[in-house]
């Protein structure tokens, strides 16, 4: 953060502060929104402690206590200033920049305190904003490092201040003894317990972001069109909620009502018979009633009863915004896999997915292009968020996104090849004999693997070359002239074309050539072991046998 | 969420911001205790200068005779009292007592590595009081409100200018009944730092009302109105 301070100070002649403490708040509010996912996404909730043990929710703490910092040295001039959404021109405090020029549009802003304050000036730029979250990308997952965590902690703050009511109607809530006027909705709930969103209820609206203003936008109309803060009850600014109700005025415990309940209202228990309370009727108002005879509602207020009903509503709506902001920062790509096959992420390896672990799934920063990799790539169908057949689709993340990747019964990459080495004696018409060398895993995709046989075939000597391609379902057994010999089984020739699906056995062959008579072979499970016997004549010295699982 | 705090300056001086480091925001909870009465605060104090020096942030005590005494080495490690490790929270939790009304001036001070000297956060204070402050303080706000001093009653309310405005809509018998209302006013809750009390209230058709009134205290151990 640059700080350039023309700072007109003096001494203090006198320090009157009322207590601003209301940090925990926001930390209550983001450990709120963790819990949630913890009990709605639990997949995302496994990813989020991939970082380690509560490592996320401490360091989206830093930023829910830390965004309300000052400006040192200023004692008087902080952060806060520019966490109002438009920004802050109350009760002499100016704030050249609303919460998203300051945390999301990064600019240079200017905090103006009141004359009761030397008018002091300060000018800052945020250093914790979400173009800098953006930009901290762990370079092998493509997921956000704990430093963009940590930056998101503080754009979530400055979201979080967009459920409370002074924040969206320009009401300065200084807390100042004697000096300015306290909205008790931020202290009076301080630690009170945030109540969760029911499960899948979206209070605000969060779907189909356009971005974190957009949200911001959506979050601050919601609490402005909903609420007022103390100073600002039956503010004549539109948009103001339309009152459809009002209690009789001597009404012990009078308040002001809308007659149409929230969802969350109806959700919370806060939806009473006369519907939302949304003002108080206090002694100032009763007092200006009786001497005035005049009922006015300038004097109803937000007292302890209505901000916490405030609180019990949006901090359920708090939990909603928040969590979406975590999702839209942090979108989650999920890769299922239908058949033998495995998907990989690049660049970075979020995704790097098999038959066997899937489905899979990774955090992405936003808006980060993937390219997934199938393999094998030549029997792979996308469907989903991915399309086509392809071996490698790109997918730009915005949002939570789910690819399938269908691979083509059979398909065998990966598999790994294991078994032993066995033949007849010399001059047996015919070979019979297990291929086998140590486990092998046929990789990249689709490329021909050559391992070799110990002791080699008796008409082809040691080192007798056996080639694999698992690039499909089906398998080709190819005898291929070496370096000649007694054997002498000619140039090539391509063996028998059968289908594999696994798990089942090859089907034998009784004759498929001059030299080959026979195959067998069993598959007992994509990506176990296979084991494949054949049966040959006179396979030449110096020979290789092709085992291609091709098309 | 912040809330202001707010300084009163008598004169201008123009200084540059350095890059030394500094503690930030420092807050005890609750700020006011009953007197004779062994009573836990929580300081807790925002650094996040990486230049801390480990085990560095130390609570003082201001002595009256000018001398301090450390209470002991704030902590982030999520323990005892601290809600987050390494969210640059410290946190330190103090038993604090007084056998008479009192005003405990509590400092952070912090090492960064590369500075000589120690630095240190503005004083916090504790007050002890007497049990029934808040009341003493409703009823002498009472009291001027019945004697029509205006000025003197307005200092009560957080929101002074709103009171004034009411007052003067009201008139000074709006003013009295309103004192006269106050004398009469019962604690119904209580909180750290939080008093509501119920005032009754007799509404034109004849209906008596319980109603509200919220006070909590300053920085300087003051309780104001601060709904109503």
């Amino acid at each position: 953060m640059s700080i350039r301070i023309p700072l007109y100070l003096a001494f203090i002649a006198s320090v009157s502060i009322l207590r601003a403490h209301e940090q925990p708040t926001h930390q209550n509010l983001t450990s709120a929104a963790l819990n949630y996912i913890n009990a709605n996404d639990p997949m995302r909730a496994k990813l989020l402690q991939a970082y380690g043990p509560n490592i996320i929710s401490t360091v989206l703490a830093d930023g829910a206590w830390n965004e309300d910092s000052y400006f040192p040295p200023s004692l008087f001039l902080g952060r806060f200033f520019f966490h109002f959404l438009p920004s802050l021109n109350d009760l002499g405090q100016f704030g050249s920049c609303s919460s998203v020029d300051w945390g999301i549009n990064a600019l240079s802003c200017t905090a103006v305190g009141n004359a009761v304050v030397g008018g002091t000036t300060v000018t800052a730029t945020d250093d914790h904003t979400w173009k800098g979250a953006l930009a901290a990308v762990d370079q092998v997952t493509g997921a956000p490092t704990l430093l963009g965590w940590r930056h998101l902690g503080y754009v979530i703050h400055l979201l979080e201040d967009l459920t409370s009511p002074p924040h969206t109607r320009n009401s300065a809530h200084p807390c100042a003894g004697g000096l300015f006027f306290c909205d008790p909705f931020e202290p009076d709930n301080e630690g009170v317990p945030v109540n969760l969103p029911k499960s899948g209820s979206d209070y605000v609206g969060v779907s189909n972001l356009t971005g974190p203003q957009d949200l911001f936008s959506r979050v601050r109309n919601y609490t402005h069109d909903g609420y007022f803060s103390a100073r600002t009850v039956f503010d004549t600014t539109p948009p103001m909620p339309v009152e459809t109700s009002e209690d009789p005025d001597y009404t012990p415990g009078g308040a002001y009502y809308y007659a149409n309940c929230l969802q969350v209202s109806i959700d919370v228990g806060t939806c009473a018979a006369s519907g939302r309370r949304i003002a108080f009727k206090g002694l100032a108002y009763y007092l200006h009633l009786k001497f005035t005879g005049q009922p006015d509602r300038k004097w109803a207020t937000i007292n302890r009863t209505v901000a916490h009903e405030q609180f019990q509503e949006l901090g359920p709506a708090t939990v909603n915004a928040v969590v979406a902001l975590i999702r839209y920062y942090a979108p989650m790509l999920t890769v299922t896999i239908q058949g033998s096959g495995s998907v990989a992420s690049s660049p970075g390896n979020g995704i790097n997915c098999t038959t066997g672990s899937s489905p899979c799934s990774a955090l992405f920063v936003q808006g980060t292009q993937i390219t997934l990799n199938a393999n094998p790539g030549s029997k792979v169908a996308w469907s989903g968020a991915c399309s086509g057949s392809s071996a490698s689709v790109t997918v730009t993340l915005i949002s939570d996104q789910s690819c399938v990747a269908t691979f083509q019964p059979g398909g065998l990459t990966g598999d790994v090849i294991s078994g032993s080495y066995d033949y007849p004696a010399f001059g047996v018409p015919y070979y019979a004999f297990s291929y086998s060398t140590n486990p092998v895993t046929v990789s990249p995709s689709g490329a021909t693997t050559t391992f070799n046989i110990n002791g080699g075939l008796p008409c082809c000597g040691a080192g007798t070359n056996f080639t694999a391609d698992f690039t499909a379902n089906s398998l080709t057994v190819t005898v291929v002239s070496g370096g000649g010999g007694f054997c002498g089984c000619g140039a090539s020739f391509n063996g028998p074309v059968f289908t594999v699906t696994s798990p089942q056995s090859f089907p034998a062959v009784s004759s498929v050539s001059s030299n080959v008579i026979g195959i067998s072979g069993r598959v007992t499970a994509t990506g176990s072991t296979i084991g494949i016997n054949f049966q040959s004549l006179n396979v030449p010295n110096g020979s290789y046998v092709v085992l291609n699982f091709g098309p | 969420m912040k809330r202001y705090q707010c300084f009163l300056f008598l004169g201008l001086l123009t200084i540059r911001a350095q890059a030394a480091p500094a503690i930030g925001s420092v807050r005890a909870i609750p700020t006011t205790a009953v007197i004779g009465t062994a009573t836990e605060i929580s300081v807790q104090a925002s650094i996040t200068d990486p230049s801390l020096i480990a085990g560095g942030a130390n609570l003082l005590q201001l002595n009256p005779n000018g001398t301090t005494t450390i209470l002991g080495t704030l902590h982030d490690d999520g323990l005892n009292g601290d809600a987050y490790a390494g969210d640059h929270v410290f946190t330190l939790l103090v038993t604090l007592n007084s056998s008479s009304a009192a005003q405990i001036q509590l400092e952070v001070s912090a090492a960064f590595r590369g500075m000589l000297q120690r630095v240190k956060a503005p004083t916090i204070s504790v007050f002890f009081q007497a049990a029934n402050a808040p009341g003493q303080s409703l009823a002498t706000l009472a009291q001027n409100l019945a004697a029509g001093n205006i000025g003197a009653a307005q200092l009560f309310f957080v929101d002074s200018d709103r009171a004034g405005e009411l007052f003067s809509a009201v008139g000074l018998s709006g003013i009295q009944a309103l004192g006269g209302a106050l004398l009469a006013a019962q604690v119904t809750a209580s909180g750290p730092d939080l008093r509501v009390f119920s005032v009754p209230w007799v509404a034109p058709n004849g209906t008596i009302l319980q109603l509200e009134v919220t006070l909590e205290p300053d920085l300087n151990g003051n309780w104001l109105v601060v709904a109503w």
